[in-house]
């Protein structure tokens, strides 16, 4: 796995970014751009280029799961992996964010070892659709 | 006329008046006298009655919501002086401000957390092989201290949505009486589950088979 790949971590909470992008430091990999809601995101990935997006679902502005619709709504953007992490566990949002495309999802709270593992099956499959 | 608890036939205290058998002779008066005008074809004096009734009848609802205010009010230990409309912003400041403090801790705890990594960073190459496994074992352990600080998000979800709420009861007090609407809150989500108010959350195992089942 290339350790120098680009992350956006997108949350409103500025603990949880730094959460993620320390488990992230943990795990080698370094690169990494954070956005405060959907609409930054989408600021920040069309600037680009990103390989991962992490995103919350509840976020003022616009959501984590309208910021999914609009990444594989937009052509340039549309491959891009998408790992939820959210405190939202609504059996029906799960199906939601699945239907609209998302790579991966972990509920709040997790553990280190849950994002390691989680973040592994998303690589797994960037790898293999490479 | 006058209003009608005051002018209660039963003689019954204008605060025990409302609602209760008591005052059926006022209402009874006030009902005669609208029937009246309504057949002198006395059109303002038959809306005098009318509204009157209506007054008396709506009268216990507004004063249940004044009183629910001034006890959200208390609760939130805000001040309840004549003409201060300002304790319910005031409380959401208060939680606000839980917010901020507990995000300013788990900044400082993820501050030492870092400093430890840099500290065990700077030990010699251990020689002896449990060493070198016990360094390991403290910096999975870093790890998961890191992840435990998702509480200050958890919690801080949770304080905003009370902080909506209390909110929209402070900006639906404001126009009592008129505005019959519920009291909407905006969201884009449920924020974390809670034991025994909300539906159960689904597990990261739940999760999981339901993203097999559909193929992730």
């Amino acid at each position: 796995m290339d350790k120098n790949i680009r992350i956006l971590i997108v949350d409103d909470f500025s603990t949880m970014r730094r959460i993620v992008k320390n488990l992230l430091n943990d795990l080698g990999f370094f690169n990494t751009a954070e956005a405060d809601d959907g609409g930054s995101a989408l600021v920040e990935l069309r600037k680009g280029p990103f390989d991962l997006v992490i995103t919350d679902w509840n976020m003022p502005g616009m959501p984590g799961i309208d910021l999914l619709k609009a990444i594989r709504a937009d052509a340039a953007l549309a491959k891009i992996p998408v790992l939820m992490v959210t405190a939202e566990a609504k059996r029906e949002q799960i199906i939601e964010a699945a239907q609209a495309g998302v790579n991966g999802y972990v509920i709040k709270p997790f553990t280190a070892a849950t994002l390691g593992d989680k973040l592994g099956k998303v690589f797994e499959r960037i790898g293999a659709a490479a | 006329m006058s209003a009608l608890p005051a002018t209660d036939a039963a003689g019954t205290s204008g605060t025990e008046a409302y609602g209760v058998p008591g005052d059926r002779h006022a209402a009874i008066a006030c009902l005669h006298a609208a029937l009246e005008a309504l057949e002198a074809d006395d059109e303002s004096a038959w809306r005098a009655n009318v509204d009157e009734l209506i007054h008396w009848r709506t009268q216990p609802l507004v004063q249940g919501l004044v009183k629910l205010a001034r006890e959200l009010e208390q609760a939130f230990g805000g001040d309840i002086a004549p003409g201060n409309g300002g304790s319910l912003p005031e409380a959401c400041a208060r939680l606000e401000h839980v917010v901020h403090i507990s995000e300013q801790s788990s900044h400082h705890t993820l501050d030492l957390i870092e400093d430890c990594r840099v500290l065990l960073g700077t030990l010699p190459d251990a020689a002896v092989e449990e060493q070198s496994a016990t360094i390991a074992a403290i910096r999975s352990r870093l790890s998961e201290m890191t992840a435990a600080q998702g509480y200050q998000d958890l919690t801080g979800q949770i304080i905003r949505r009370v902080v909506a709420l209390v909110q929209a009861v402070h900006v639906g007090l404001g126009g009592y009486a008129v505005d019959d609407q519920p009291l909407q809150l905006p969201s884009h989500g449920h924020g974390p589950s809670l034991a025994g108010i909300d539906t159960p959350a689904t597990t990261q195992d739940d999760a999981n088979r339901l993203l097999s089942s559909l193929g992730l």
